[in-house]
């Protein structure tokens, strides 16, 4: 057998003798490297789902509109008829409006359902002077300028509201933002950790192995090699953890999804991340790894500066 | 005149923050001669060799190593500078995770030698030192006197200018301690600068070679003594190859 063959691959001139994934310890780093990532990355693509549903909602691009049509009428037959072409000056406004996907104007046992829980379901409940509810659908992605649109719904047919849920989507909205903030501490906070965790491991490395690290110090190999030695070993084991945990996450997160997914339409916004949020999640293992290796290249460079 | 490989001058030498464990050495060592350093145990033999293989900085005073002022040197020069200084260690020092054959290959390897003539030449110094049979076998396994004989045999694969023993003979019986100093006597015939810390008077006094002894971290000299008789004959070893930075 050749040395070339044999020492030749584990003593490459870019790659001095380490026998660092002989150190038991290190074993368990790509195990803590995937914990980390996990996390990481956990927490990033719920920061991401969280800003891009806070986005949604604060767009008040939720797809709906509630417009209320007053009956200002009297209760007989022509009253309704009068009510009926309020209700259909309004829609026919409303159709006319760039953004609307389709207007639904609820039927009266519809409206009287919705105050069930408040007034019961008395028939008692059918003789109340109840606005017309007229559902919005709005065009996905589509701006409407609500207090517009409320201006010319009430010239046409004075007294017509116009909801766009934004009072009860602006507390959501805040709540958001604020998990949101919080979630980016985590993801800072496990950032840190990440490194804490490269740099102890690191120097637990090079307790183990000073003897060697001297030794080779002193048969004449440069500081880099020996740095980029550890370094590369680092850079291996960060990727290797930082594979698994992202594939944890990634399982994990779909899960998550996916029980979003089941809860009733307009509840909440579909959120799908974007091809650059998933490059973003992509790069956390990555940069672990890169900050591994940078680390442990720091790390050696420092204690061989204190040699000779 | 030629230059001394070694020079000290007033060199002090301390551990950190504690007290200072060799005070004001000064000595030369020619090209080409043989010295032995001796001294008790605890006299400051091993710290003063970590000075000469360049493994500690002094405390103060000046070290010249092949000419260069180790003070002014550039780090990046040192390494070529440690390469053409061999160092067999009291302890060995092998790497157990690699076979006997990779731990002699390892200078030339960080030497950045061609993988051919590494295997070739580690193959012929183990073969030298009578260990060819034992090469794919890990440290471990071997015994005190083969250990030594395989640092030996890494410490001079890279032909260096300078060969620097600690305490070389203090895992073998006398036989193979002098057979070992037959053949430290062989490499300096070949040109190689010898310096080895013992404190085997006995085994000192069989060979002709003066002495540098420390007490108390404080160096004197003395000249060589007769030789005993028939202190001859260890075969010379196969001619290794000169590497970059290595002695020609």
């Amino acid at each position: 057998m050749r040395l070339g063959g044999t020492i030749g691959a584990r003593l490459g001139r870019k790659r001095p003798p380490l026998p660092l994934a002989e150190d038991p310890g290190r074993k368990f780093v790509p195990w803590l490297i995937a914990l980390v990532v996990f996390l990481a990355a956990l927490a990033l693509a719920g920061l991401m789902a969280l800003a891009d549903i806070a986005a949604t909602w604060d767009r008040g691009l939720i797809g709906t509109l509630t417009v209320q049509v007053p009956d200002n009428s009297r209760a007989d037959a022509a009253g309704r008829a009068a009510q009926a072409k309020r209700v259909d000056v309004a829609v026919a406004a409303l159709k006319a409006t760039q953004g609307v996907a389709s207007v639904r104007v609820l039927e009266a046992k519809e409206t009287a359902a919705l105050l069930e829980p408040w007034l019961g379901g008395g028939a008692y409940v059918a003789s109340l002077p109840l606005p017309s509810i007229v559902d919005v659908q709005l065009e996905v992605g589509t701006h409407i300028n609500v207090a517009g649109l409320t201006e010319l719904l009430a010239a046409q047919v004075p007294g017509t509201t116009v909801d766009d849920h934004r009072r009860w989507t602006d507390r959501l909205v805040t709540i958001l933002r604020a998990i949101e903030a919080l979630a980016a501490v985590v993801v800072a906070l496990v950032a840190l950790a990440a490194v804490g965790t490269i740099v102890f491991a690191t120097r637990s490395a090079l307790a183990v192995h000073a003897e060697t690290i001297e030794l080779l110090h002193i048969i004449g190999a440069e500081d880099e090699a020996i740095a980029a030695s550890f370094a590369q070993q680092a850079l291996g084991l960060g990727l290797r953890g930082g594979l698994i945990g992202l594939i944890g996450a990634v399982v994990a997160g779909s899960g998550i999804a996916f029980a979003f997914a089941r809860l009733p339409a307009g509840l909440m916004p579909s959120v799908a991340l974007t091809p650059l949020e998933v490059a973003a999640l992509a790069l956390v293992p990555l940069t672990v790894a890169a900050i591994a290796a940078l680390t442990a290249r720091a790390t050696v460079m420092a204690s061989l500066k204190r040699m000779l | 005149m030629r230059e001394s490989v070694v020079r000290f001058e007033n060199v002090g030498m301390r551990y950190g923050v504690g007290a200072e464990v060799l005070h004001d050495i000064r000595f030369e060592l020619a090209p080409g001669s043989f010295h032995f350093l001796t001294g008790p145990s605890g006299a400051g033999k091993s710290s003063l060799l970590r000075l000469v293989y360049l493994a500690h900085r002094p405390s103060r005073g000046l070290i010249h190593i092949f000419g260069h002022d180790i003070a002014t040197a550039p780090r990046e020069r040192l390494p070529l500078l440690r390469r053409r200084i061999g160092v067999v260690f009291q302890e060995f020092r092998l790497l157990d995770s690699l076979s006997v054959l990779e731990n002699v290959a390892l200078p030339l390897r960080i030497a950045g030698a061609d993988p051919e003539e590494i295997e070739k030449h580690a193959r012929e110094l183990l073969e030298w030192v009578g260990l060819g049979a034992q090469m794919r076998a890990k440290p471990s396994t071997l015994s005190g006197g083969q250990k030594q004989r395989v640092a030996i045999a890494r410490a001079v694969i890279n032909r260096p200018s300078l060969l620097v023993a600690d305490e070389p003979t203090g895992n073998v019986d006398d036989e193979i301690a002098v057979r070992l100093l037959y053949l430290f006597e062989e490499l300096n015939r070949l040109g190689t600068t010898i310096l080895i810390a013992t404190h085997n008077d006995s085994l000192v006094a069989r060979f002709d070679h003066p002495e540098l002894h420390l007490l108390d971290g404080e160096l004197t000299v003395r000249a060589g003594r007769p030789a005993h008789p028939g202190a001859r004959g260890a075969p010379a070893p196969a001619a290794a190859p000169a590497t970059d930075g290595a002695a020609s």
